[in-house]
């Protein structure tokens, strides 16, 4: 079983809801591993975001309001970092105030191999988020088999999700 | 609610504050604020969202909350992060905090008033966020709220700027009646 070909898998799955909608860098343009991971997925349900990761991670929180399901997509973890304030001071807060946003935000850990993209595109902050938030839940995907559990897991989900996409074998 | 509603509203806040009835900041509205704020709510629907920050108590008064609901939710010590989702309000106590949320709004087909100080109004976040609703034609309008001060630091001269000056928002200015955030007494140290 293939980690990236169950990601696409996954990725089809959330595209057959009506109201899912993927958000981020390299959705409708090819040349990145986010674009070949939605494969199938139909064109009109892509936004090509600009890089402005707070803002993606906000307007995907306002959206959910309206109904909508964003998937919000970040190629490394370590862009989440700037998305800090959306993430840990409003969707992860907005419940405790009678908001239910809901959306799956979806991270891949950069890997070493076979080329090491170094310190600033390879960090796992699975552990740090999970101490930060209280009402996402975090899930970190190690294993091919695991991700479609998770995912449908993600979509069963009354609150938000993170899903970190960090495959064991690279 | 006309200007002496609202200023007897803020009144009222501020007596049981000092009386030490509420255990959490309060950000108190200016009375220079309630002429502005009318004639800008007059454009406001009821069924907009209104997007505030953490001097927000006339806001959801103006949006319809009723009085006593906000009076409620200000003597649990929540003044700075009032939400009515039934009423399409709510606030954030983070600097430019609302702003992508307003946005996303506005995407989904919401019609959105987003209010920001005059510092947030300098932020890279403002400025995203007006660039995104220009490019996607986002039916969202910006409130600057400018009493030349973030919290304590006079804005312009932070940034040795002369003028404030952004396109296509809203933009008025009053002078803040108290300060921003003082403690009682038996408060202070902490």
């Amino acid at each position: 079983m293939d980690f990236n070909a169950e990601v696409n898998k996954a990725m089809r799955l959330l595209a057959q809801q009506e109201n899912a909608v993927f958000i981020g860098q390299s959705v409708r343009y090819d040349g990145a591993a986010i674009y070949y991971s939605l494969d199938g997925v139909p064109t009109e349900k892509r936004d090509e975001f600009p890089v402005a990761e707070n803002l993606q991670l906000g307007y995907c929180v306002g959206l959910s309001l309206t109904g909508k399901l964003p998937i919000c997509i970040y190629p490394r973890m370590d862009f989440m970092l700037l998305a800090m304030d959306a993430l840990v001071n409003h969707l992860d807060k907005l419940p405790m105030f009678g908001w239910d946003p809901k959306i799956i935000i979806r991270a891949r850990v950069g890997q070493k191999k076979p080329l090491d993209a170094g310190p600033q595109h390879t960090q796992n902050y699975t552990h740090a988020f999970r101490q930060m938030l209280t009402t996402v839940d975090v899930f970190e995907l190690r294993r091919a088999d695991d991700v479609l559990p998770a995912y449908e897991l993600a979509l069963r989900n009354k609150s938000s999700t993170i899903i970190v996409e960090n495959p064991a074998n690279g | 609610m006309n200007a002496e509603d609202l200023i007897e509203f803020e009144t009222e806040v501020a007596a049981a504050f000092e009386a030490g009835h509420i255990d959490g900041p309060v950000h108190l509205n200016s009375a220079t604020q309630a002429k502005p704020l009318i004639e800008i709510f007059k454009d406001i629907k009821r069924e907009d969202y209104v997007c505030s920050t953490w001097r927000s108590h006339w806001h959801a008064l103006l949006h319809g909350v009723p009085r006593d609901q906000v009076m409620v939710e200000i003597l649990a010590g929540c003044s700075m992060m009032l939400h009515f989702p039934e009423y399409r309000f709510m606030s954030s106590a983070i600097v430019g905090g609302m702003l992508p949320i307003a946005c996303g709004l506005a995407a989904g087909g919401e019609r959105v008033w987003c209010f920001v100080g005059d510092m947030c109004a300098t932020t890279g976040a403002f400025a995203d966020a007006c660039r995104l609703a220009a490019a996607r034609s986002l039916n969202i309008k910006f409130v600057i709220e400018d009493n030349g001060l973030s919290t304590n630091t006079p804005t312009k001269l932070a940034w040795g700027q002369k003028e404030l000056q952004v396109a296509n928002t809203h933009h008025y200015v009053y002078t803040r009646q108290c300060p921003h955030y003082q403690p009682l007494p038996n408060q202070r140290g902490f």
